[in-house]
Parts: structure tokens; C-alpha cells; sequence
């Protein structure tokens, strides 16, 4: 891809308890791919993907923290300068879910600047739920997230949560900033014609 | 962007090592370390941008890998890893991973870090080196160790 295509270069987060499928969902949007055996991440993982949405393309610079207790106290060093962040629990584990409260905080405290926050609940393959759709959503209303119901392993809503969320950030003014001069924002109207590749 | 550049060259702010430091001395001075204070001060000085910290942040996690818990020790071999390449020791980051890889083979973070290791020495011309010194592994990282990781990797 011409990197002078590209609109921006946008910081994502993904943040959540331990095992509840954060390195899963992004590897499900980089690669198309699942791993039943994914070990659990070291500290902080890092993945590039572009994204076009209505004819804009971005760069996602996407941060995969790791969940365990041991690298708690310094991931939010990774915080800084995030647009994005995807906040994940298992529907099937209700402490992950009501763990959420205090990665909000967290990210409150040490993100630099306002972020676009989503919230997956992931597993929605297994049989097993505990927490319903109605409470993550009532959740993710009551702290103004975006929601999404996910599987990595079926794919179902995977590529939803990162768009919908890039979407969200590029329509939201003065959060990120152009890479090159000169290109602007595509409209819906602006589009290319039908048969152009715009990459 | 490389992927592996941007893990590599990602610098902590030295503010946030100060506050690290600050905890790990008190609790030095008190004559007691938890291991996660340790854990988290090595962490950021492998993180901070001066060469001296880096050889003081591998001290400290390859203290905790000699008496860790076996649920941590495939965590602080990757940072003795990254430790090691920045310093240039890359025979010894190499065996790092390789350490890792003999439990874990599928870990894709030290499978891209064994690779970026590797491609390095090509560049530098001192692959050739290392596949001769990496038969033999000087560490230590006894069969028992590994087993401990195994487990660890199970969880």
C-alpha cells in the first residue's frame, strides 16, 4: 500500500482481564486466524493493520496487553497518546466483566488524552454465558462505550468492533491529526466511482 | 514500522522509572523485595532509554528467574531476552528465546523476537557465530527449570 494514502496512524488499546480473549480478537483482525492454544501474552504485544472506511484509509497501531496481575502496574505506561480503546471481558466469566469498572478507571487516570472507548464482550460461541447482552449494553450506555458481542472463533463481530470504534474516532474532531499535508477526508458523496480501487 | 522495531524502541518516560525505583528502594531499605516490585522496576529499566539501565534491569531479572516462581519464569526470560539484544549480547538473547521456544513453540512474540534477533546478526554478519556457540547452552537453564515453564504455559 502507498503509504501516502494513508489518512492517519491511529494508537488502539486492548485492555481486559486475563484470558478473556484480547490477543485472540486481534489476531482473528490481523491474520483471519484462531489458536484454541494462544498463550498468554508477555507484558505487551504490538500489531500494524490497515483499515479503509468510506474511502479513508488508516493505520492501526494496535498495543495488546497483556492481563495478568503481574504487568498490571505497568501497562498503563503504554496508555499515552491512545485515540482507542477496547476494553474486553468474557461472557462466560462474570469477574471479568465486573473487573470492567476498574480498567475505566485506569484508563481515566493515565490515558493523555480523550479516547474512544468499546466494549466486547467475547466467547458468545460458548454455551455457557453468564453474563446477557443486555447487561454489557447497559454497561457500555452507562460509560457512553460503543458494544459489541464477539467470538474470535467464529469471527462473529470481530471486524465490526475495530471498525466501528475507527470510525467513531476519525468522526470525532481534534482527536487525531493528519500524517502527510495535503489529503483530506473522503465524504460518502466524494467517494470513487464504482470500479476505481482508491488504495 | 516493523513491528519488532517499534516493541524494541519503545522508551518508558523517566518519570515513570523514577517511581519504580523509588518503591523498589524503600523496600530494599526495609530489608524486603517482592518479587513484583522487582518484576515491574526491571521491567522499566529494560524499557528506559540508557544503556546502563538495561545491564541493571537484566541483573534483577535474571535474579528472579534463578529464584522465581514458576509461573513467571518464561515471562522474565523474554525481557533477559530483550535486555540482551539491546546490549548486543545476541547469542545470549538468542538462547533466551530459544529457552522459551523448547516449551512454548508456537509463542509468536518470541518466535518475532528470535527472527528480529536473528536478522540483526545476519546484517552484522555474525549469524554463522551463534548457531556454532548455541549448541551448547551455558546458562543453565536446567530440565527442570523448563518443565516448571511447561507447566506454567498449561495454567
Amino acid at each position: 500500500m502507498d503509504g501516502e494514502d494513508v489518512l492517519t496512524t491511529l494508537k488502539i488499546l486492548i485492555i481486559g482481564d486475563s484470558g478473556v480473549g484480547k490477543s485472540s480478537l486481534l489476531l482473528r483482525f490481523t491474520d483471519d486466524k484462531f489458536d484454541p492454544d494462544q498463550s498468554a501474552t508477555i507484558g505487551v504485544d504490538f500489531k500494524v493493520k490497515s483499515l479503509t472506511i468510506d474511502g479513508n484509509t488508516v493505520k492501526l497501531a494496535i498495543w495488546d496487553t497483556a492481563g495478568q496481575e503481574r504487568f498490571r502496574t505497568l501497562t498503563p505506561s503504554y496508555y499515552r497518546g491512545a485515540q482507542g480503546v477496547i476494553f474486553v471481558y468474557d461472557c462466560t466469566r462474570k469477574d471479568s466483566f465486573t473487573r470492567l469498572d476498574t480498567w475505566l478507571s485506569e484508563v481515566d487516570t493515565y490515558s493523555t488524552k480523550p479516547t474512544i472507548k468499546m466494549l466486547v464482550g467475547n466467547k458468545i460461541d460458548k454455551e455457557d454465558r453468564v453474563v446477557t447482552r443486555d447487561e454489557g449494553l447497559k454497561f457500555a450506555r452507562r460509560h457512553r462505550m460503543l458494544f459489541i458481542e464477539a467470538s474470535a472463533k467464529t469471527r462473529d463481530g470481530v471486524e465490526y468492533a475495530f471498525e466501528e470504534l475507527v470510525e467513531k474516532i476519525i468522526q470525532t474532531p481534534g482527536l487525531w491529526e493528519h500524517d502527510g499535508g495535503g489529503k483530506k477526508i473522503k465524504l460518502d458523496s466524494e467517494q470513487q466511482p464504482a470500479g476505481l480501487c482508491s488504495c | 514500522m516493523n513491528k519488532m522495531d517499534v516493541i524494541i524502541k519503545d522508551v518508558i518516560n523517566p518519570d515513570e522509572i523514577m517511581k519504580f525505583e523509588e518503591k523498589y528502594k524503600k523496600e530494599e531499605a526495609m530489608g524486603c523485595i517482592c518479587p513484583e516490585t522487582q518484576f515491574e522496576y526491571a521491567w522499566c529499566l529494560v524499557r528506559s532509554p540508557y544503556a546502563d539501565d538495561w545491564k541493571t534491569g537484566f541483573e534483577l531479572l535474571k535474579k528472579l528467574y534463578d529464584i522465581g516462581d514458576d509461573h513467571a519464569k518464561r515471562d522474565y526470560l523474554y525481557y533477559m531476552a530483550i535486555a540482551k539484544f539491546k546490549m548486543k549480547k545476541y547469542d545470549d538473547a538468542l538462547e533466551y528465546c530459544q529457552a522459551i521456544l523448547k516449551v512454548q513453540p508456537q509463542n509468536h512474540q518470541v518466535k518475532q523476537l528470535k527472527a528480529y534477533i536473528e536478522s540483526k546478526m545476519k546484517k552484522e554478519g555474525l549469524l554463522g557465530m551463534a548457531v556454532i556457540g548455541g549448541a551448547g547452552l551455558v546458562l543453565g537453564i536446567g530440565a527442570a527449570a523448563l518443565a516448571a515453564i511447561a507447566v506454567a504455559s498449561k495454567k
